[in-house]
């Protein structure tokens, strides 16, 4: 270019220090045995060592102490007339902080051709590294979330179907019960209505903290259980329902079990019963005793469950004997007035803080 | 704690976990077999291994009602097992997310043992599920939910193909 004057002209040397002086990488140099023969500006920003500090030093000071092997292995290399490229590693600056760099060493060779040293150019990674590790833990993050979102959108499902399933089998029960006159009494169809609200309180508790428990679903008893006799006073009339229930953490499929039995058996009181009807759910021990009770006529002198065994019946002694292992009895109140008695075992404490054996969700 | 009469019925143990005589509970539904065609499953032996209360009811009531003889219940795997080959129907209807022992690891010790028609009955419906059952040399592959107008049609398919392959 015209005017245009090259300040280096003739003197390659000054130009070559100047280009040198000028790179953002630090360009240091050592001899064979790792002491430093030149150090530029950049090298003095990143390490923070000035040139005349370090210069006829060990390039062993800005080698981290748990690196021991790493300048050895360089200078043997180099030796070898090997050129080590590009690879990260770590170093040391003066105040001790420890930095992410990205170096590359190349022998240095005198005017015979004689290996006499080594230049290094050093890039400080850290930014870049740090922001990639915050890359990598904010994948990390979404990747649990989404491992999250999908084990609630599975148990979800699984859930749902399920009450599919329960709602199904008792319309079909009732089907097979009511074949021969084909019509299903209306009562029935309450009752099934019933449970499908049972099923949907549950199912409302489940959701809420769904994701938030990494093994078996837990609930509290008094939230499910005052929440579902809540709504079975909506539909006692004038029938009180006094409730006394003590705080146990169920698991989801004990809650729903627990559920299903309460709205049977607080249905057939005020059916059959007179009164208000009782109801008691505490721990005795190693067991739970859920008891629902009313002033009525109580059963008949020789009563037989089995014998008179029934869709709801039956449906009640399943639930208790194959879903909650546990007994069921059905007395009379010395006072008058009829008891069901539910008995099972109380929930595992140590499965429910995850640290034990797993229990079941809910049926495949 | 709410004071009881001495003479307190309890239901005994074996209630709910043992066979029933078909005649007990629910008759068989002559309205049902000629709606199912479900005539080649009358009288068959069959066991339901089910760990939901609600559907091993419905389970029996539907066979019960198709004619079969519910000759054993089981909650679980190992309980499931046990009363196949203490009883060895002709049928057995079988959950696979089962505790103690999975469905189908329940069927590849059954099989090893007798031949019986095993139908999975499940609400996995995932191929690779159905090409295990299939493997294992069960006979059907159900999918829940069911209802007795569901299920007796695909029992007696699946049965069928089971007489078919044993001759």
């Amino acid at each position: 270019m015209e005017g245009a004057r090259n300040p280096f002209a003739g003197n390659e040397q000054a130009l070559l220090a100047a280009i040198v002086n000028s790179s953002e990488d630090a360009i240091v140099s050592k001899d064979l045995h790792g002491i430093v023969t030149s150090w530029n500006r950049s090298a003095e920003h990143i390490y923070g060592w000035r040139a005349e500090e370090i210069i006829g030093k060990s390039k062993a000071l800005v080698i981290p102490p748990d690196l021991p092997d790493e300048l050895p292995t360089i200078l043997a290399r180099i030796r070898a007339g090997e050129r080590i490229r590009h690879y990260e590693t770590r170093r040391v600056r003066k105040d001790g902080t420890i930095i992410d760099v990205a170096i590359s060493v190349s022998p240095v060779q005198n005017l015979e051709g004689v290996i006499t040293g080594a230049a290094t150019i050093v890039r400080d990674i850290t930014e870049s590294k740090r922001i990639e590790r915050e890359l990598q833990q904010r994948q990390a993050e979404v990747e649990t979330m989404n491992q999250r979102l999908t084990r609630a959108m599975q148990e979800t499902h699984h859930r749902v179907k399920n009450n599919l399933q329960i709602v199904g089998a008792i319309i079909d029960m009732q089907t097979l019960e009511h074949a021969a006159s084909r019509s299903v009494p209306l009562e029935e169809l309450k009752r099934l209505g019933n449970h499908i609200h049972t099923l949907a309180v549950v199912h409302d508790f489940l959701t809420k903290q769904i994701g938030q428990h990494e093994h078996e679903q837990v609930l509290s008893s008094t939230a499910v259980l005052e929440q579902l006799l809540g709504l079975l006073k909506e539909t006692s009339g004038s029938r009180d329902i006094r409730a006394d229930i003590e705080e146990v953490d169920l698991f989801s499929k004990q809650a729903v079990t627990l559920s299903l039995l309460l709205n049977e058996l607080v249905s057939n009181s005020i059916k059959h019963g007179t009164g208000d009807v009782e109801v008691n759910f505490r721990v005795l021990g190693a067991l739970v005793q859920l008891c629902v009770c009313d002033d009525g006529a109580g059963f008949p002198a020789g009563f037989d469950p089995v014998a008179q065994a029934h869709t709801g019946l039956e449906l009640v002694m399943g639930l208790t004997r194959t879903d909650l292992r546990g007994e069921i009895y059905f007395e009379n109140r010395k006072e008058g007035g009829a008891c069901v008695r539910v008995l099972f075992p109380l929930p595992n404490r140590d499965a429910i803080a995850g640290t034990g054996a797993s229990v079941k969700e809910t049926s495949a | 704690m709410i004071p009881v009469r001495p003479s307190a019925v309890r239901v005994p143990l074996w209630w709910s976990c043992v066979s029933h005589d078909p005649s007990e509970g629910v008759a068989p539904d002559e309205t049902l077999r000629l709606e199912t065609g479900a005539d080649i499953l009358r009288d068959k032996r069959v066991v339901i291994v089910e760990d939901e209360a609600i559907t091993q009811l419905q389970l029996r009531k539907i066979c019960l009602a198709a004619g079969m003889q519910v000759v054993g219940l089981a909650a679980d795997g190992e309980q499931g097992v046990h009363k196949v080959l203490e009883t060895a129907p002709d049928l057995v209807l079988l959950d696979i997310n089962l505790p103690l022992l999975d469905g189908l690891s329940a069927a590849e010790r059954i099989l090893k043992e007798i031949s019986p028609c095993v139908v999975m009955l499940t609400a996995y419906d995932g191929e690779e599920y159905r090409r295990r059952a299939q493997e294992l040399g069960t006979c059907g592959y159900i999918v829940k939910p069911v209802t007795s107008s569901t299920l007796l049609p695909k029992l007696q398919a699946a049965y069928q193909r089971f007489q078919r392959g044993a001759q």
